[in-house]
């Protein structure tokens, strides 16, 4: 027996209700009945001209290259764009979206965090100025068809066999990483292929390109052409650990800085603490209104931010400089600190950043970490 | 095994799982629900309940209902049902009805399933007229909506009857069963399996 969802096999999930067998394993998103026969949902067809579209700003040379590799290999395989971080993964896809769209074929932009999904749907209705581009997260599903469809990965489960391409932004994310359940309603939505966009490729996704069911693209440059912040790795006792975060805090006090703690406790406490000093935001899981805060954080250009790996991904703030406090805990891993390395020299107008990894032993997730940036860089050229 | 909440194995079990058969929740998942025996009076009835009705009962009750997940069945009285059987005993379950089209949408009966673990005898004399969800109602409405449930034609109830329900939080429904429970009931009580906070 198979989940037609989520592509379940352990027995111990079935359940014989009296209208006959489902799976609990998915069953947060409806009882899916194994014997009934599921129908594909019918969406509505693809408006003419959608499938134009217009940057912002033009793609560089090495980007063109990736982006015309992946709207041809995309037809036959899957694809995994191997990016570093901020160099405009989004925009490397919009020639294969535009291609299925102009062949009537329906894209959904897939992508873990709910957050992400609005930003990036406004950022794609303006690529797309004729196309209906429609966000379906928690709290915005009274809408769900549109021609181009930008959803978390938990609403996926409301297309069955539906898309023609999926692209899946950073699946190494939590929650879509190591979750059983949401990698089988990905692969069930789609009847076409998958491209994974991510600057950090999990086992999985490398052994899919191992075992040649994948075709791997690297982008080793951002658009300015400038290298990756390298982190500085400082070991200094724990007790004393303020002392250096203190310094450098004062050395970029016209800049705004985003200090990661590895947890929502260590955060308020920091906050309070270096609210005596500076300028100072808390963000974590449970603040509420983190949205107004991350915008109020941008818009005025110094400051401190202090947050857990909550905003680690998809946040883009001008000329941010980046500090981990103890980098070497446990709740840190190599993909999550290449994230965070890599929110800082996003812009072009300020292509480099400090980024500072505090620990208190030598920590080989960190070294790790720098090791793959100067890596990306050396390979860059 | 593995436990019906979490899906974690859930190995050895307690001591009581020997006597008492093994819980099909795990001890995490089972100590996230408050068990409290609440008594309080709804219309002049002695009501009971056995829990709070707190986020992970309430996150569980939607997983069976709504999701209908069938399997759950038997979580809710687990834990209590020897005591009802004994306290309650010579009573007939009277279930609170739900609308027909949620019978069909849901495709089994839930109370009916629920309850089906205590092996008494159960009755289910009431219909429910309005198909509106009271979930989105405020106090006033749902007990304006007392006036939904209705006898069913030709029920005959018998003299003691235990009025049974899965949560109770304005009390609208259970009142309105009250009022039109018929003359010839000599002794009612009320069990809800939780209990919202305003019972406490």
């Amino acid at each position: 027996m198979q989940c037609p969802r989520c592509l379940n096999t352990d027995q111990e999930y079935f359940y014989r209700g009296s209208r006959g067998w489902y799976c609990r394993r998915c069953i947060p998103f409806g009882r899916a009945m194994l014997e009934e026969e599921k129908e594909p949902v019918g969406l509505a067809a693809i408006q003419k001209g959608s499938g134009e579209y217009t940057l912002r700003y033009p793609l560089t040379e090495a980007q063109k290259t990736v982006s015309r590799q992946c709207a041809r290999l995309i037809r036959d395989t899957d694809v995994l764009l191997h990016c570093v971080c901020g160099s405009g993964k989004t925009e490397l896809v919009i020639e294969s979206i535009a291609m299925m769209l102009k062949e009537g074929k329906k894209v959904c932009f897939a992508i873990p965090r709910r957050q992400v999904v609005l930003e990036l749907q406004e950022r794609l209705a303006g690529y797309f100025p004729n196309a209906k581009v429609i966000a379906v997260c928690g709290g915005h599903t009274d809408e769900t068809d549109g021609d181009l469809i930008v959803a978390t990965t938990h609403q996926l489960y409301r297309y069955y066999r539906t898309f023609d391409l999926l692209v899946l932004d950073e699946p190494d994310a939590f929650p879509f990483r190591g979750n059983p359940v949401l990698h089988g309603i990905a692969e069930t939505c789609r009847k076409g292929h998958m491209i994974c966009l991510t600057a950090t490729p999990d086992s999985q996704l490398l052994k899919k390109v191992r075992e040649k069911k994948m075709v791997s693209l690297t982008l080793n440059r951002r658009p300015h052409g400038q290298p990756l912040p390298v982190p500085v790795i400082r070991i200094v006792p724990g007790l004393f650990m303020v002392l250096p975060l203190l310094r450098w805090l004062q050395k970029h006090r016209s800049l705004p800085c985003m200090v990661f703690v590895p947890s929502v406790r260590l955060a308020e406490c920091l906050g309070v603490f270096l609210s005596l000093f500076f300028d100072c935001i808390v963000c974590t899981g449970r603040t509420e209104n983190r949205d107004a805060l991350i915008a109020a954080f941008r818009e005025q250009k110094a400051g401190v931010m202090v947050c857990t790996t909550v905003m680690e991904r998809g946040m883009t703030v001008e000329n941010v400089q980046v500090c981990v406090y103890k980098a070497d805990s446990r709740i840190f891993d190599e993909a999550g600190l290449v994230q965070m390395a890599g929110r800082a020299g996003r812009v072009f107008a300020h292509p480099d950043g400090d980024v500072l990894f505090l620990c208190r032993r030598r920590s080989e997730t960190a070294e790790r970490c720098a090791a793959v940036l100067q890596e990306a860089n050396a390979c860059a050229v | 095994m593995r436990c019906l909440m979490c899906g974690r194995n859930k190995d050895g079990g307690t001591f009581r799982d020997i006597f008492d058969g093994a819980d099909p929740l795990c001890q995490n998942c089972r100590r996230q629900w408050q068990k409290k025996k609440i008594r309080f009076r709804l219309d002049g009835i002695p009501a009971e309940s056995s829990y709070v009705y707190n986020d992970a009962f309430s996150s569980c009750l939607i997983q069976f209902k709504e999701q209908g997940d069938e399997a759950l069945k038997d979580v809710f009285l687990h834990e209590v049902r020897d005591y009802l059987h004994f306290r309650f005993h010579g009573y007939t379950l009277c279930l609170m009805p739900s609308t027909d089209e949620k019978y069909r949408e849901r495709g089994f009966h839930h109370l009916r399933s629920m309850f089906e673990c205590l092996k008494m005898p159960v009755t289910e004399p009431f219909v429910k007229i309005s198909g509106q969800s009271q979930k989105k109602l405020g106090r006033r409405e749902r007990l304006e909506m007392r006036s939904m449930i209705a006898l069913a034609e030709g029920a005959v109830l018998p003299e003691k009857v235990l009025l049974c329900d899965d949560t109770v939080t304005t009390g609208a429904t259970l009142s309105g069963a009250l009022s039109v429970l018929p003359e010839s009931v000599r002794k009612v009580r009320i069990y809800t399996v939780s209990a919202n906070v305003r019972w406490l």
